[in-house]
């Protein structure tokens, strides 16, 4: 398909405004590039370069005196392998369980001929406004049970409203005669939606699942209400933890080791680095999803 | 089964029949909503109580409106509302509309291969926290040392104390927003671009459309949908300006222009556990936000046919 | 005069309360295998060893006490936040808490204890722990005031920082290598100041060429806290805090005259590029990246600190770096020759109390009157065990151990302790003799000088609800109009004609109703 349409946009011979779109296009490409980058590279360079030249705030792109402490006393605590794990768990389960809710509440919302289709989607839109804010919420965690398990920072973030309503929008945009014809074959709603929606709707699946997942591996806050046991606790909590190391007892008695108050300033970037590495690679696997055409192929076969 | 009553108008029972398979698929999703939003619900009403903890929020003593009061009262009322406005303002102007046009840029870019980089590279600083960037941006522009002012004392001007100034903080809040989120937010519409029908490009092409009219015709019109919805959702946000990063980048220098409603109302209400305070602006904004989203969205259904419900 | 009347009558509650008297407590008061309190707390500055994992000290204070402890431990910058929800929503509250926003300010302490959340102590304290009721009402009676709510019962015990207080004050650092090269004397007077900040910005002491050097900076959020170290020299009290106890009146010192002429001198010195152009540099990790290029003149901090920021200057590789040093020097007098006035840090930090939800409040009582008052217990959390991390020597004293004093890991003093355990900043009642050893010899030295003038602070009183609230709304407002013309009268964005009518437009936003209430405050203070 792809082939397809790269040889016919050679066919087609190019006039001026074809042109000046490219050469836009391509410095539109560029200047994100190097805009983007730019804050990446600082942050990097800042993680391993020598922490004295860290703490002058002398190092801008490119790392100097190389220097590996700050990841070594990121990663030297037993329990930062704990907690990664329990990061991992959430981010897995989590997901699952977000991208489950997610989809199955936003197929019969984007069902336009569905009687409680309005009703339920101002409910919900509703609670895009008003909620009663953390102290009903712990209270309900706790009673629930929920209380100190990891399932307390997945279950009451279960349905990200933002994310559903993208996904119905999604949905909304798959055209009609397609889940008509499936229905007239005998296939009831939750088989449509299986084996007719989602596999033409693998670019916002891909986009939830980025979504969620960053989502989950950047919240701390809940977790810190909710799981008070460190054992359970994800490793952002620990980070955290690392990165007040000092800087508080500074404040508080006006006395630092002096090594260690070069590292500390070190430390949030190694920290940076450690947190978003694994994120950030999801990003290419999932690329692939977003391929124009899919759909048209999918429909065809 | 043509019982007269029922063809003129179904029960309910008989609606809910034939949408069994939608019920059912909807159900765990709506649990969700109505243990972990509905049930809490009744925490709104600590913006019409002084609720201190210790008891429960319905045994806490009525105040009235008391908080709200207070709020609009306050010295500051006019100042924070209307920065609060020009900061969502600005918000939509800058910052909606340039992920649309960067991944309408990365549509058309023909090489797969840069496309990919380009793509993969932007949406980076969305994992660079907040902390992080404006820590970058005081130490790129420190009037003391920072690189910027280092270029103008070089080329004979005088340094600017960019963070210190008024003038400089909108430019400075909006810029750096747009740089940590234009790729991230972009992704969104690049998947709705995905379901844009090869076809209607080929018509396109052979009617003569040359690729500024593929995109005005074709692109656009797949994104729309989502465009339109995402500015229904941004316009219900105008009131909620977050605190995390302007009080990260105001001082009191420049609170003239940076001092919003919910920076405010974390100087005054998160820092000393002032609850119904807190709530109560809360409300306010909801409110308001609340308002809106009906009338867009109102509006949008009668233009577009979009719409939230 | 009033204070001792009130103060000898504690004493002599006290005496009668001690005569009915706690009984000595054998140890372990608890059973180790079944004997468990939750402690809720903000967590362990050394962040690598959470209370929550097995610590030494702490440890072995479990043994010695038979109480198991389940720490409850939170971020410290997170703490506040996440324990005011779990307060306010009630449910599963562990045995002893730590207060939240309770470090330097104890307007909740008294809200918690009148939603019943806190229980009150002082018949337990009496009953139980008879090393606490000694401190609080023989031997520290100003303790037991500060520990005192409206309503006169104690719901909380505190962070004591009277032994660190007398050792180590906060004060200009300045760096006299400087003033050796230029040949200048150390500054005691405004003029004096104006001179060598001048002589720090034209003449170039650190040899690099440039007029680089900033010669005055500050780094907190609030300025005055560095720069009204130099407020002495008009008459303030240093730092320039809002409110001051004088004699039993609530001053508020933005309406001295003296402070009229300070924003001027500031405005002086920003106007000629004497202060930092960044007004304040708004964290510490600026501040540290200045002194490691050789460029601050002076600032306010603890002595400690100066050790290293020296040790940050020397490496900067400027002509004069390597000579780098910088030291405490005395706040300015004042022309009219008002006695140089420094305020002390308060009495007490952190708070903890016991909760409703304790099931045993009694080996509550009991675990913190041996951690905090017995002095067996307090040393244990103070200076940790005997060869780990201390050794006694032939006169009683102690030395620390190497692991303290020269940590492979390269830790300070403070840091080491908390590496083990001990050391906790929450439970900490800090003695005399462990601020000897806490800080260097030199910051204790340097410190001496400037000790001597130390007053004590506006006492924390404790707020009834109606107060904390008017509180609240009034300062929202007053604190945000305050702290910006301030700063537009130093930058001279406005210009200082406009004072009057800024303290007038104060007035009319309450702020006279907000030095009422201080004042209330205080008269409750004087006549408990």
């Amino acid at each position: 398909m792809i082939q397809i349409q790269k040889s016919n946009h050679h066919a087609i011979r190019r006039s001026g405004s074809d042109i000046t779109i490219d050469v836009v296009v391509w410095f539109i490409g560029l200047l994100a590039l190097v805009v983007t980058l730019v804050p990446f590279l600082h942050v990097i360079a800042m993680s391993v370069s020598d922490p004295s030249l860290v703490s002058r705030q002398e190092i801008y792109l490119w790392p100097k005196g190389v220097n590996f402490d700050a990841y070594r006393m990121v990663m030297q605590n037993k329990m930062f392998w704990t907690n990664y794990g329990n990061t991992l768990w959430i981010v897995c389960v989590g997901t699952l369980v977000n991208i489950f809710l997610t989809v199955t509440l936003a197929y019969p919302m984007s069902r336009t001929q569905f009687f409680l289709r309005r009703p339920i989607m101002k409910l919900i839109t509703f609670t895009m406004f008003f909620s009663g804010g953390l102290i009903p919420l712990f209270i309900i965690v706790n009673k629930t049970g929920l209380y100190n398990t990891r399932w307390a920072v997945i279950l009451p973030y279960a349905i990200n409203t933002y994310n559903l309503i993208v996904c119905r929008t999604f949905f909304e945009g798959i055209p009609d005669s397609l889940v008509e014809s499936a229905r007239l074959d005998g296939a009831n709603d939750i088989r449509v939606l299986f084996s007719i929606v989602l596999p033409l709707s693998k670019a916002i699946l891909a986009v939830l699942v980025l979504f969620y997942a960053v989502a989950h591996w950047n919240s701390y806050f809940p977790a810190m209400l909710f799981i008070p046991k460190t054992d359970l606790q994800p490793v952002q909590v620990y980070l955290i933890r690392v990165l007040i190391q000092d800087t508080e007892a500074l404040a508080e008695e006006g006395s630092a080791g002096y090594s260690r108050a070069l590292i500390v300033e070190q430390l949030k970037y190694a920290v940076i680095i450690v947190t978003v590495l694994p994120v950030a690679v999801l990003y290419p696997f999932l690329q692939k999803y977003f391929v124009q055409g899919v759909m048209i192929g999918a429909i065809k076969g | 089964m043509n019982n007269p009553l029922t063809a003129r108008r179904p029960s309910v029972w008989r609606k809910c029949l034939q949408a069994k398979y939608l019920i059912l698929l909807m159900l765990p999703g709506l649990i969700y909503y109505l243990v972990f939003h509905y049930a809490p619900m009744y925490g709104v009403l600590m913006a019409f109580k002084n609720y201190k903890g210790g008891t429960t929020i319905w045994n806490a003593p009525w105040v009235g409106l008391k908080w709200f009061q207070e709020f609009f009262e306050s010295y500051y009322f006019g100042r924070l509302l209307s920065n609060t406005l020009i900061i969502s303002l600005l918000n939509l102007v800058f910052s909606f509309p340039i992920p649309i046009l960067f991944a309408l840029a990365l549509h058309e870019m023909r090489s797969r291969s840069f496309k990919r980089v380009v793509q993969t590279v932007s949406y980076l600083p969305h994992f660079i926290s907040v902390v992080v960037i404006v820590g970058m941006l005081k130490a790129m522009l420190s009037p003391t040392d920072g690189v910027i002012n280092n270029l103008i004392r070089a080329s004979g001007g005088n340094a600017i104390n960019f963070f210190g100034t008024a003038d400089y903080f909108r430019p400075l809040y909006i810029g750096s927003d747009v740089w940590q989120s234009f790729g991230w937010n972009s992704i969104i519409y690049l998947a709705a671009l995905t379901s844009a029908d090869p076809a209607l490009y080929e018509a396109a092409r052979i009617d003569g459309a040359n690729r500024w009219q593929q995109i005005v015709h074709v692109s656009i019109p797949c994104i729309l949908p989502t465009i339109i919805i995402l500015l229904i959702m941004q316009l219900g946000r105008t009131m909620s300006v977050g605190y995390e990063k302007i009080i990260l980048m105001y001082e009191p220098a420049t609170y003239e222009v940076a001092d919003v409603i919910s920076t405010y109302v974390y100087r005054r209400g998160i820092l000393k556990g002032q609850f119904s305070f807190s709530t109560a602006v809360g409300l306010f904004n909801s409110v308001i936000n609340l308002v809106l989203l009906v009338a867009v969205n109102a509006l949008s259904r009668r233009v577009s046919d979009v719409s939230m419900w | 005069m009033k204070k001792w009347l009130s103060m000898l009558l504690v004493a002599v509650m006290a005496l009668s309360l001690v005569s009915a008297g706690a009984e000595e407590y054998t140890l372990p008061f608890g059973n180790y295998d079944t004997d468990t309190l939750t402690i809720a707390c903000g967590d362990n500055y050394y962040a690598a060893a959470s209370y929550a994992e097995p610590l030494e000290v702490l440890e072995s204070i479990e043994k010695t006490t038979g109480v198991q402890i389940a720490w409850d431990v939170t971020v410290p910058s997170q703490y506040d936040e996440v324990m005011r929800v779990r307060l306010a929503a009630g449910v599963d509250l562990p045995d002893i808490v730590q207060i939240p926003g309770s470090y330097g300010n104890k307007g909740e302490v008294f809200s918690y204890a009148s939603q019943g959340i806190l229980i009150p102590l002082e018949d337990l304290i009496k009953q139980y722990a008879p090393n606490l009721s000694k401190l609080i009402w023989e031997e520290m009676p100003e303790l037991g005031e500060a520990l005192t709510a409206p309503d006169g019962h104690i719901y909380h015990i505190a962070q004591n920082f009277d032994g660190t207080n007398k050792v180590a004050s906060k004060g200009l650092l300045l760096r006299t290598d400087w003033l050796t090269a230029l040949n200048l004397e150390v500054p005691t007077t405004a003029d004096e100041w104006y001179t060598v900040l001048k002589a720090f910005k034209e003449q170039d002491p650190n040899g690099n060429g440039q007029a680089d050097e900033i010669p005055l900076t500050a780094f907190g959020s609030n300025p005055l806290s560095e720069y009204g170290y130099l407020g002495t020299a008009f008459g303030l009290a240093a730092p320039v805090a809002k409110y001051i106890d004088v004699d039993g009146a609530a001053v508020c010192q933005y309406d001295l005259p003296g402070f009229k002429d300070f924003l001027t001198f500031l405005n002086k010195l920003y106007t000629e590029g004497l202060m930092d152009p960044q007004y304040t540099l708004g964290d510490e990790s600026k501040m540290n990246a200045l002194c490691s290029k050789d460029l601050v003149g002076c600032s306010a901090h603890y002595a400690d600190i100066a050790e290293l920021w020296e040790g940050t200057a020397k490496q900067a590789g400027n002509p004069n770096s390597a000579a780098a040093e910088y030291h405490m020097v005395c706040s300015p007098k004042a022309e009219d020759g008002t006695e140089i006035r420094l305020l002390a840090r308060a009495l007490t930090g952190f708070c903890y109390g016991v909760t409703r939800d304790c099931k045993n409040p009694e080996l509550a009582v009991k675990w913190l009157d041996y951690i905090y008052a017995n002095p067996e217990g307090r040393d244990t959390m103070l200076y940790g065990l005997e060869g780990l991390t201390y050794t006694v020597n032939a006169d009683g004293s102690k030395t620390w151990t190497d692991f303290v004093a020269k940590n492979p890991d390269g830790l300070n003093v403070a840091s080491a302790l908390r590496s083990v355990g001990a050391f906790p900043a929450q439970f900490s009642n800090r003695t005399l003799d462990f601020g000897k050893m806490l800080y260097s010899q030199r910051a204790a030295e340097e410190s001496e000088a400037v000790v001597q003038y130390q007053i004590l602070p506006f006492p924390q009183v404790m707020g009834t609800e109606e107060e904390l609230d008017e509180i609240a709304s009034l300062s929202a407002d007053i604190d945000t109009y305050e702290s910006e013309m301030i700063q537009n009268f130093i930058t001279g964005q406005t210009s200082l004609d406009g004072f009057d009518s800024f303290r007038e437009t104060v007035r009319g936003m309450g702020g006279d109703d907000l030095t009422n209430i201080y004042q209330a405050q205080l008269d409750r203070y004087y006549q408990k």
